[in-house]
């Protein structure tokens, strides 16, 4: 028969004491014990963004820290919000159902409409007409503040602004004998010069940002003269004509030449810095990242024209959101909402990201900013395309996000070659219908 | 002993001629008809508030329209009217049922397969692969995820430059909907085969090793002794590995699902647990996403339910 080893009762009880002790000695010293911000006479607010490490996360956590230096009565914690601004705003909305929601939030110009309809926000006109802040809003450009409403009432204020560009690796046009003082300019030129790229040194030509916010896709279409949606007495999708087709299947003609990578965001970008690909087309808010990681050539040009078509191209970025019910918190949230607009601190966010500024004062003469745009050639390309920005298109309605979704997979059925771009469209277009049925453009 | 008595229920032995009074036999009995439900009450209580709550919960949301800020609006049966018309429901199911079945080999055939192996080798070489085979099972399904991204990239990856080494074609691992699926299960199979090839090896190493001596007297050995003797022995760590393998093939794929591939490319990675999830984080759509999760729970518990009359039937216990 066995033997049954036991445990006494006093040697369970120390050893469990011992693993207690030894828990919260190593918790203690694992992080630094904070006095919560309540207990010393501090307000503290939440500011909810998506700004990794690589990715305006240093910038953010300077500026807070300026501002709480500034501000001592204030604490401000900022927390970063894993996948974009879709998953800002899954998380959101849990928070607002547990009662935990951030008292400022970046919310992606795709999803204003969302908002609008759904989570209760604090509107800029209370806020402005609350703390006597119209000469505030007056310094930010007006076609770029006009970007933070949605069906007439401004939702916040335009913090990020960006619309889609072209970063290429000189090194690797160079090698393929094109110019790279001269890049491509047009969808032609980029099928051309992808082909030399490919038959010289079997790098891909350019790869395009694919994410499902369809982005890129809205710049490609819009571009080549062809909205989303046609706005009449409702919304209607109209990506299945002629024009959005032909520019899908530009697309889709890259990738099934091994011109274009048909990968997500996330992988194309690490394989652009490692040199597997020429060119990509993504957000001028990278700039800085990439410049800190590229080691070859990096410069940038603007979106591919189809033929002599003005661009058009979706404006990309966020609005600053309140969603304070609190009045201290309020307050104290518009304070830090000012302090994220300050001379100073739009030149730590713009040097830290490559966001366009949305206020004039940011750049105006003699500033830091205007002399790091005059100097930084691929934030000149950014501040280029600012006459060809727009409103990014929004599908409305409860559906949207839904709407958004089946063109996306539209699209990567188009691009992956298992559908002609046509007839991806043309039943993306006639589900997207159904999904806004009776609703109107926002 | 009779549930509810022990040697403690019992009164100090009484002198002769004297009875119990009335009231005390009452709460001895009373205590004793409640001592065992008092004892459930903790696990009760828990599996209450985290599981068959929330059940009910979704089975009563499962019938409105609601995105969890705005009021709720009744629909009756429209949402699982929606979901079973959907076009691409057939595909979910169908991905699903593929899903599973990879989980069957990678966390049930494989796992027993090597637990046998490993049985065959010496104490220095069995505790070798155990560790080997265990360390994925101690990585997060985050962390694992990146990994394998890394591993999947279709321009600079190891697999494609191993594959072009070779002279075979890179592959597009997480981009071709082809190949995006079996990818995935690829991760959740290597994330996941050493915890129940843990326990197969537990299984394995509890059998009685008199009945196999004896059958190995009588003649038996090789696939005869493994049919016949191990795996009927066996049966009860096998129904429980197999079963779990089955209900967890979905939720063990989630991660790698949202990290590499958001269930595309064009929906041809995605499952009936990953559309829930969609319909409720990301469209908003809580009642339909209530209304999948009954249907999901249906078709899991149902053949759940069928398994274990199935099995236990086979499952020889001592």
């Amino acid at each position: 028969m066995q033997e049954h080893r036991t445990i006494s009762r006093r040697a369970m009880l120390s050893g469990s004491a011992a693993l207690a002790a030894g828990t919260a000695i190593g918790a203690r010293q694992s992080r630094t014990f904070a006095v919560p911000a309540v207990l010393q006479g501090q307000t503290e607010i939440t500011y909810w963004h998506i700004n990794s490490d690589t990715f305006g996360g240093p910038a953010t956590a300077e500026i807070v820290a300026n501002f709480e230096a500034a501000n001592p009565d204030i604490k401000v914690t900022q927390l970063f919000q894993q996948n974009s601004y879709t998953g800002l705003l899954e998380n959101l909305q849990a928070s607002l159902v547990a009662g935990t929601a951030p008292d400022i939030a970046q919310i992606g110009y795709l999803f204003l409409d969302y908002v609008y309809n759904n989570l209760p926000y604090v509107p800029l006109d209370t806020l402005v007409e609350t703390y006597d802040s119209q000469a505030f809003i007056d310094g930010f450009v007006p076609n770029i503040l006009e970007l933070a409403s949605t069906r007439g009432i401004m939702m916040g204020t335009p913090f990020a602004v960006s619309a889609p560009m072209v970063y290429f690796n000189a090194d690797l046009l160079a090698e393929a004998g094109l110019d790279p003082a001269s890049p491509p300019v047009t969808t032609e030129d980029w099928t051309a010069a992808s082909a030399a790229i490919k038959d010289t040194n079997g790098k891909v030509g350019i790869t395009i940002q694919l994410l499902n916010d369809n982005w890129t896709l809205d710049g490609l279409m819009e571009s080549n003269g062809q909205p989303l949606l046609h706005c009449g007495d409702g919304a209607v999708a109209v990506f299945d004509q002629p024009l959005a087709v032909e520019a899908l299947q530009w697309w889709a003609d890259l990738c099934a030449n091994d011109y274009s990578l048909n990968v997500l965001a996330a992988e194309a970008q690490p394989a652009f810095l490692a040199g597997e690909t020429a060119a990509y087309i993504t957000t001028p808010a990278q700039r800085a990242g990439m410049q800190e990681q590229a080691t070859f050539d990096l410069r940038a040009t603007q979106f591919p024209r189809f033929g002599d078509n003005e661009l058009s191209l979706p404006t990309g970025g966020n609005t600053l959101v309140t969603f304070s019910q609190d009045e201290a918190k309020q307050e104290a949230a518009w304070r830090f909402i000012q302090h994220l607009y300050s001379p100073e601190s739009m030149n730590l966010w713009i040097q830290g990201t490559g966001y366009l500024p949305p206020r004039e004062d940011a750049t105006a003469e003699g500033t830091e900013l205007a002399a790091f745009v005059g100097e930084n050639a691929i934030q000149a390309v950014a501040t280029s395309q600012v006459p060809y920005a727009r409103r990014w298109i929004t599908f409305p309605g409860a559906n949207g996000i839904e709407a958004q979704q089946s063109l996306f997979e539209a699209s990567q059925a188009a691009l992956g070659g298992q559908k002609p771009a046509q007839d991806a469209l043309t039943e993306s277009a006639a589900r997207v219908n159904e999904l806004i049925a009776g609703e109107s453009c926002v | 002993m009779a549930l509810g008595s022990s040697h403690l229920d019992l009164p100090a032995p009484r002198r002769a001629g004297t009875a119990v009074p009335a009231a005390s036999r009452r709460r001895i009995e009373l205590g004793s008809v409640l001592r065992p439900y008092v004892y459930l009450l903790p696990a009760v209580v828990t599996l209450g508030i985290f599981a068959f709550w929330p059940l009910a919960a979704t089975v009563y949301n499962s019938f409105f329209q609601w995105n969890m800020v705005s009021p709720r609006k009744p629909v009756g049966w429209e949402n699982f009217d929606r979901i079973l018309t959907d076009p691409s429901f057939i595909s979910l199911l169908q991905q699903s049922a593929l899903y599973v079945v990879l989980a069957l080999i990678s966390a049930f055939l494989l796992p027993v397969g090597l637990a046998l192996l490993t049985m065959q080798v010496g104490r220095t070489a069995g505790a070798f692969y155990q560790s080997v085979l265990f360390v994925p099972a101690v990585i997060s399904s985050t962390v694992g995820a990146i990994i394998w991204q890394f591993l999947y990239l279709q321009r600079g990856g190891p697999l494609n430059a191993a594959l072009s080494a070779i002279g075979l074609e890179p592959q597009a691992w997480l981009n071709d909907p082809n190949l995006a699926l079996p990818s995935l299960g690829l991760v959740s199979a290597w994330k996941f085969l050493g915890f129940n090839y843990i326990i197969a090896l537990a299984g394995v190493a509890g059998l009685p090793r008199e009945q196999i001596e004896a059958a190995r007297i009588d003649g038996a050995h090789g696939w005869h002794m493994l049919r016949d003797v191990i795996l009927p022995l066996m049966a009860p760590t096998l129904l429980f590995i197999g079963l779990t393998a089955i209900l967890q093939a979905l939720p063990n794929v989630f991660v790698p699902i949202q990290l590499l591939t958001v269930g595309g490319p064009s929906g041809s990675s995605s499952n009936l647990l990953y559309a829930v999830y969609e319909d409720a984080f990301k469209f908003f759509q809580i009642g339909r996403s209530s209304a999948r999760s009954v249907i999901l729970v249906l078709i899991l518990g149902g053949f759940a339910i069928w398994q274990f009359r199935l099995l236990e039937k086979r499952a020889s216990y001592e």
